[in-house]
């Protein structure tokens, strides 16, 4: 004989709609509250982190700002020593330009032939210096040349009665005592020296011979503004 | 709440819990942790750029020595050229000059007619440019002597004054050998323009 079937509900209500009530019911807060104290943990540990840079960074400043007024100082000496140098430099080329002419008169006097008679000598004046903004005349002109050279030259006109005592005057001032202010340089594009004119003036000699005039110029060593 | 309608009342109110913690959470990092994060990283950089900054102090700090050397070489490299700058007499330049060449010419027997002064010229600036700038400043002297007495007046300013340069001369014989007249201009290192405005001395008016 077949016992009846028992049909038993042993389940809670609860459990009737939930697999794993535990599960749920448990892990999920204590998770959400990990996390939470996590974020808490993580935070605080960031706080203490910029507290103590925080410090660094005013520990920093405060001894910066006890250097400011010798550091100052150091600054303004170096800016003044910086500006001192570049007035040198510009000092420095303005002597480097200079040219000593006293040697060249002294030499040229005992050189000079005696049938010779010099007119004119003369180092003739530079050109003047345009200084007007290229950008805009009404601009300020600009405070220095661009170009650091200055050309010079040594121009002599004389009378002679015959050519010989100028061709031995010219081979003269060729010579090696004059190297330190003429420049030779016959073949160049600018020969130097160049004669301008030898011609025969209309003037007479006091023994009546016809005089030649001649015109020579030689360029110098150029002045050289640099430092 | 639909999807927890058909869940206990327990995993319910846990649910409910979780959410509002993990919203908790959201809300710390959001407003707490991420701007902490950004300050420290604002801290850093600052704390950076500030070490950076004593880093270059104490670079020039340490480099004072060597600066008050190069300043007082550079000073004392200057001071000839200072000394030897052309300065107005009675507001004239050629005054000047006629003061420091006459007792030149006069030594030599060259006599001066006239001292004439001639446009400023510019020197190149040099890199960078200092703020106070040096010009030359030409005067023409015209003056009447032999040959020999203007050579020996040019060598006499080359040697007395070593920062006069002569710039050019011009010398036209006359019928009397001893009185050639010769033009002659001589330029000295001037103060010229300023660079730029100069930085106002410390503790002055403002």
């Amino acid at each position: 004989m077949k016992a009846p079937n028992l049909h038993m509900n042993l389940l809670r209500e609860a459990e009737k709609v939930s697999s794993s009530p535990v599960r749920v019911r448990v892990m999920l807060p204590i998770l959400a509250l990990l996390l939470c104290a996590g974020c808490a943990i993580w935070w605080a540990i960031l706080f203490m982190r910029l507290m103590l840079l925080n410090g660094q960074a005013s520990q920093l400043r405060t001894e910066l700002e006890g250097r400011k007024s010798a550091h100052a100082a150091i600054l303004a000496e170096m800016g003044r020593a910086r500006d001192m140098q570049a007035e040198l430099d510009q000092l420095s080329a303005y002597s480097k330009g200079r040219r000593t002419w006293g040697g060249l008169l002294a030499e040229l006097a005992d050189v000079m032939p005696m049938s010779v008679q010099l007119t004119s000598l003369s180092i003739p004046e530079p050109p003047a210096q345009s200084l007007a903004n290229p950008a805009n005349p009404r601009l300020p002109p600009l405070l220095g040349p661009t170009n650091t050279t200055e050309a010079v030259a040594f121009r002599l006109t004389g009378r002679t009665a015959q050519a010989a005592p100028v061709t031995a005057l010219l081979a003269s001032l060729e010579g090696k005592q004059f190297g330190d202010w003429l420049v030779i340089d016959k073949a160049g594009a600018k020969p130097s020296p160049r004669v301008h004119s030898f011609r025969q003036e209309a003037t007479q000699s006091a023994d009546g011979k016809r005089l030649l005039a001649f015109d020579v110029e030689f360029r110098c060593p150029e002045r050289r503004f640099e430092k | 709440m639909s999807l927890l309608d058909n869940t206990a009342p327990t995993t319910q109110r846990a649910v409910l819990f979780s959410a509002v913690l993990a919203a908790v959470a959201v809300i710390l990092y959001l407003f707490a942790v991420q701007p902490c994060q950004d300050s420290i990283a604002r801290t850093r950089s600052d704390l950076s750029a500030l070490e950076d900054q004593k880093r270059v102090m104490e670079r020039d700090l340490k480099d004072s020595p060597r600066v008050k050397s190069i300043l007082s070489e550079t000073e004392k490299a200057r001071a000839p050229y200072m000394d030897a700058l052309l300065t107005p007499l009675l507001e004239s330049w050629a005054m000047r000059a006629k003061s420091l060449l006459d007792p030149l010419a006069s030594d030599v027997g060259l006599k001066v007619l006239d001292y004439s002064e001639m446009p400023v010229r510019a020197l190149p600036l040099p890199k960078p440019p200092p703020i106070q700038l040096y010009a030359r400043r030409p005067i023409r002297l015209t003056c009447r002597g032999s040959y020999a007495e203007i050579a020996s007046f040019i060598l006499r300013v080359e040697k007395m004054l070593p920062y006069v340069a002569l710039q050019s001369f011009s010398i036209k014989t006359q019928q009397d050998p001893e009185a050639q007249l010769a033009s002659i201009v001589f330029e000295w290192p001037v103060k010229g323009a300023l660079s730029r405005p100069a930085a106002p001395a410390k503790g002055g008016a403002r």
